[in-house]
């Protein structure tokens, strides 16, 4: 009965949704659609509401203000049995006393939902699914974590559920098991076709995984977009910094044209340099913005000759490498500008040779490393990014896009 | 939810409600009400309102200030404080040479701490004076080994009682002791220590403060019990002058005397004496615990 | 761990003032007990208790099988003190009624105190406070005043002392040691698995039966223990509330006590302090946690 303006039906639909405790406010007044078959994240930082909106869509708590709707039907004061809505728990939640089958088995009993025999064959599908088929006799305590916390999924999925709602659940695996969880997870999805709803606050794991993510801060919903617009387009600082890395600049719009607009970005000691960044609504002359652009998207060289007025296009600035951060697949480098602050720059260590960077690393051995650029401390160098990647941030307000 | 929780409650709640109002909060009160009646032997006189029961207390036949009450009562606050003391001092390593055993081991000690415990009361202080009497087990072991030449005249003595109460109730303060040093987090001494404290003061800062909780809990459990014990006085001190205890002392206004008003009078300024003391060692233990840790 | 830091500033501050400006040196000397000597001193007080706890327990064992009538010397082994037990009709009546009174007591007291748990742990409602307070009350009051209320409760209300009497008296103080050992363990129960449970479609009534109940039967178990060892030891509030021909294990053992004692009483405590020991150990059994874990 609720569509959302794409013409899809919304499996999740919240609208004005807000829930006290106390005097406390947790969810501040948000509105989500989800869309059917979606993987949908709810990605913040710990307080931020994530963990109570999945908790109100489940039905362990109810809304203190606006309404809810699951696959089109209001469920306000539907209690969770009632709801075909199933949860993975971040500590999985399996019945210590019961194996792994009466585990798995223990909703289709609950609701009579099938007889014995299909309710066994049910099951075994689910662990089939899971790749435990074996398991089914065995206990939860003598399970791995990750054996664990795919039963905890067979025993969500094989009840068929309109939605399935996962809070956390990869934050007790280590590192490599997780990587491993998440492309099983939407490789699940993927294959079962229902919609996800996914808490975290792992940046990294919501843009793997996810269709969309909605970023959550203090209760209210920041930005709700794919991984790649909220990466590349955050649309306010609270986004830019929580998801990857992001240099930030005050400024000050001095000039405008029709497709882009000139920043004056000060510095602390008075020293200050001019960048371009494309224009969008509502900007004006002399308004006051943040300036952000992404490590990886700046580039650095050394300085040659003259080349420091030459303009090409990019926003430059030149600067003294402070420090030098090797990380394998790239090396940062925290460089010192004009006007006292400081850039983070991202860099591939591809190995490629570029202009400039003509002379490798070369270790104490004597051997050449290729994927080390060889740049050092106290360098002075050439930093240039284009203006297509310079994002203006309102400084105060976060503006909701859908 | 389909059934408002308070009416939940409110049906989980109903029998024990009804246990404890009708059985337990009705006759403190009737109690209270008996206090202030006059003596009828084998039942109530509910038309003969006095205060002479209270009266009675500190005084006697002719008027005068009698403090013999007064005595038993003291004697009985005494012999729990010692008790109590008692208990902790020996207690308090136990409980901490158990906690500090590796798993199967404390479970094992535990036991038999316990076992005792559910040998029947009676039978244990019966067993005692197996040992302690005059033709016992300790004078015939004494007199065997040439070590005395008359037998020691042990039994209904103040000693023997309280050896019987520590004997009786030293399980009743190590398990809480143990519950609560066993919840301690050890590596706290290696800390203190590391940083120049010696044993004593890492005992009295870090280790007491932290244990408290257990203390308090066996030690309430230990003092209110033996205040009004009348057992182990009557089996070993066999209500002598010098052991008689408040518990006796109701026990027979109530059963051999059947001065019912008497004993519940006695029963009352027990109940107070005993709320007092709690009232006061709750506020020694907290001072505590405001200047030592957390 | 907070308490770690606050503890080691504490004692530092105290090292501090004894040291004064060194940086360097120690503290002057303080008084430590080396580690030896502290073992050794927890070691012995622990083997002394045990001594002098055990050592009547066990000479009443032993001179249960002592052929001897009385006094302290051992004059052969017999088993005619058990003999006499096994025939003597007072203690067999008496160990009858004492086995109903625990019965009785035990079961109801468990119900009523597993769900007066369940409403103390899980519920708020007006007097929360009050019944709390009146419900640990029977903890710590004088047996001997429990015993006595009971007594003039009945008589005041016209109830003849009987077993029945007995039996309303032992659920009386049975019903907090109940409940607090249930509640304790309600305390640490993880709500989790009752949310998953509803959240696969069971309702409450179900997930109390499937999740909740399972999962603290240990605890109800060992409540139940607790209240059956409380009420076949029970002296003080029996002697008060049993009527004429109520006469329990106990109160036979305490009359006999008083007058004389024969080696009966011996063999009677050690058939006991065995049984005892057997159910026990049968409800640590019983009391295995079902998610498979040791119990404590």
């Amino acid at each position: 009965m609720n569509k959302s303006t794409e013409g899809a039906v919304s499996s999740v639909e919240l609208v004005g949704i807000s829930k006290k405790f106390g005097d406390s406010l947790a969810v501040d007044n948000i509105s989500l659609s989800i869309r059917e078959g979606e993987f949908f994240s709810l990605l913040g930082p710990s307080g931020c509401g994530k963990t109570t909106t999945l908790r109100m869509i489940a039905g362990f708590e109810q809304p203190t203000s606006g309404q809810l709707y699951i696959a089109g039907q209001p469920v306000a004061g539907v209690p969770a049995f009632r709801r075909n809505v199933n949860t993975v728990f971040q500590n999985y939640a399996l019945f210590p006393h019961m194996d792994v089958t009466d585990n798995v088995a223990f909703g289709l009993e609950a609701t009579h939902a099938a007889s014995k025999t299909e309710i066994a064959s049910r099951v075994q599908d689910a662990l089939d699914l899971v790749r435990l088929g074996n398991y089914g006799k065995r206990r939860p305590r003598q399970l791995s974590g990750g054996q664990q916390q795919r039963v905890a999924l067979a025993r969500a999925l094989v009840n068929r559920p309109a939605v399935l709602l996962l809070d956390e659940p990869l934050g007790a695996l280590d590192q490599k098991l997780r990587k491993e969880m998440q492309i099983e997870l939407k490789h699940l999805q993927s294959q079962v076709g229902i919609t996800f709803i996914f808490v975290t606050h792992d940046q990294e794991e919501a843009l793997t995984m996810s269709d969309r993510i909605a970023v959550m801060s203090n209760g209210k919903v920041l930005q709700v977009d794919s991984p790649a617009a909220i990466y590349e387009r955050p649309n306010c600082k609270f986004v830019a910094d929580f998801i990857g890395q992001s240099n930030f600049f005050a400024g000050r719009i001095t000039g405008m044209d029709s497709d882009s607009v000139t920043v004056a970005v000060g510095g602390s000691d008075g020293g200050s340099f001019a960048v371009q960044a494309p224009r969008t609504n509502g900007m004006q002359a002399g308004q006051e913005v943040t300036v952000a652009v992404r490590p990886e998207k700046i580039g650095l060289r050394r300085v040659v000759g003259s080349d420091a007025i030459h303009s090409n296009g990019l926003n430059r600035t030149p600067g003294r490498i402070q420090r030098v951060i090797y990380m394998g697949t790239s090396t940062q480098y925290v460089v010192d500008i004009p006007g006292g602050s400081t850039l983070t720059v991202e860099r591939q260590n591809s190995g490629i040779a570029e202009p400039n960077l003509p002379r490798f690393a070369r270790n104490t051995q004597g051997i050449d490393l290729p994927g080390d650029s060889g740049l050092v401390e106290h360098e002075e160098v050439v930093l240039e990014w284009s203006p297509a990647v310079t994002l203006l941030l309102d400084k105060l307000r976060c503006r909701l896009r859908q | 939810m389909r059934r408002r929780p308070g009416v939940q409650a409110a049906g989980l709640l109903l029998p024990g409600l009804i246990a404890f109002g009708l059985f337990f909060v009705i006759p403190l009160l009737i109690v209270v009400g008996v206090s202030f009646t006059a003596k009828k032997a084998g039942t109530v006189d509910w038309t003969h309102w006095t205060l002479n029961n209270y009266v009675s207390l500190v005084t006697n036949f002719a008027g005068d200030f009698d403090p013999l009450y007064l005595n038993i009562f003291l004697r009985s606050l005494w012999f729990a404080l010692l008790t109590t003391v008692i208990c902790l001092l020996v207690g308090y390593p136990l409980a901490y040479f158990i906690a500090r055993r590796g798993e199967k081991w404390r479970a094992a000690l535990i036991l038999l701490i316990m076992i005792p415990f559910w040998t029947n009361f009676l039978v244990r202080t019966y067993a005692l004076q197996l040992i302690f009497r005059k033709e016992g087990l300790l004078n015939s072991l004494l007199l065997d080994g040439h070590i005395i030449k008359q037998p020691l005249d042990m039994m209904f003595t103040p000693g023997l009682v309280l050896f019987g109460l520590v004997y009786g109730y030293l399980p009743f303060m190590v398990l809480p002791l143990y519950a609560s040093i066993e919840k301690f987090d050890f590596s706290l001494l290696e800390a203190a220590q590391d940083l120049g404290a010696g044993t004593f003061r890492t005992l009295r800062k870090v280790l007491l403060p932290l244990t408290m909780p257990g203390v308090v809990a066996g030690s309430i459990l230990v003092f209110i019990p033996v205040v009004g014990s009348y057992v182990t006085s009557d089996l070993l001190g066999a209500q002598s002058s010098g052991t008689l205890m408040v518990g006796n002392t109701i026990e027979n206004q109530f059963l051999k005397s059947q001065n019912w008003p008497l004993g519940s009078a006695m029963s009352l300024v027990l109940m107070a004496v005993v709320l007092l003391a709690i009232i006061i060692y709750f506020r020694v233990a907290r001072g505590d615990k405001k200047g030592a840790a957390l | 761990m907070n308490a770690a830091i606050v503890a080691k500033e504490q004692v530092a501050g105290h090292a501090q003032a004894g040291s004064g400006a060194q940086a360097i040196s120690r503290p002057p000397a303080r008084l430590a007990l080396p580690a030896w000597l502290g073992n050794l001193l927890l070691k012995s007080n622990a083997l002394v208790v045990f001594l002098v706890l055990y050592l009547p327990v066990v000479i009443l064992i032993v001179f249960s099988f002592n052929a001897a009538r009385s006094g302290v010397n051992w004059t052969g082994f017999s088993l005619d003190w058990y003999n006499k037990l096994l025939h003597d009709g007072n203690i067999g009546s008496a160990a009858i009624k004492t086995l109903i009174v625990a019965g009785f007591a035990t079961a109801i007291s468990t119900i009523i105190g597993t769900m007066t748990a369940l409403a103390l742990e899980r519920h708020k409602f007006v007097g929360k406070v009050v019944f709390e307070g009146v419900m640990y009350l029977p903890i710590i009051i004088p047996e001997i005043v429990m015993g006595l209320s009971l007594l003039l409760f009945f008589r005041a209300v016209g109830v003849d002392l009987s077993l029945v009497t007995v039996i309303i008296a032992h659920v009386v103080f049975c019903i907090p040691f109940v409940a607090v050992i249930v509640r304790a363990r309600l305390a640490d129960f993880d709500r989790r698995l009752e949310e998953a449970a509803m959240d696969l479609g069971a309702d409450e009534l179900a997930t109390f039966r499937k999740v909740t109940l399972p999962l603290l039967m240990p605890a109800i178990i060992g409540g139940a223990v607790m209240a059956f060892t409380l009420s076949i030891d029970d002296v003080i509030v029996t002697q008060f509330t049993a009527g004429v021909g109520s006469t329990t294990l106990p109160l036979y053992i305490y009359s006999q006590v008083r007058v004389g004692i024969t080696p009966v009483i011996n063999a009677l405590s050690t058939i006991m302090l065995v049984a005892s020991i057997g159910l026990v150990l049968t409800s640590l059994f019983l009391q295995r946690d079902p998610a498979g874990k040791k119990v404590k």
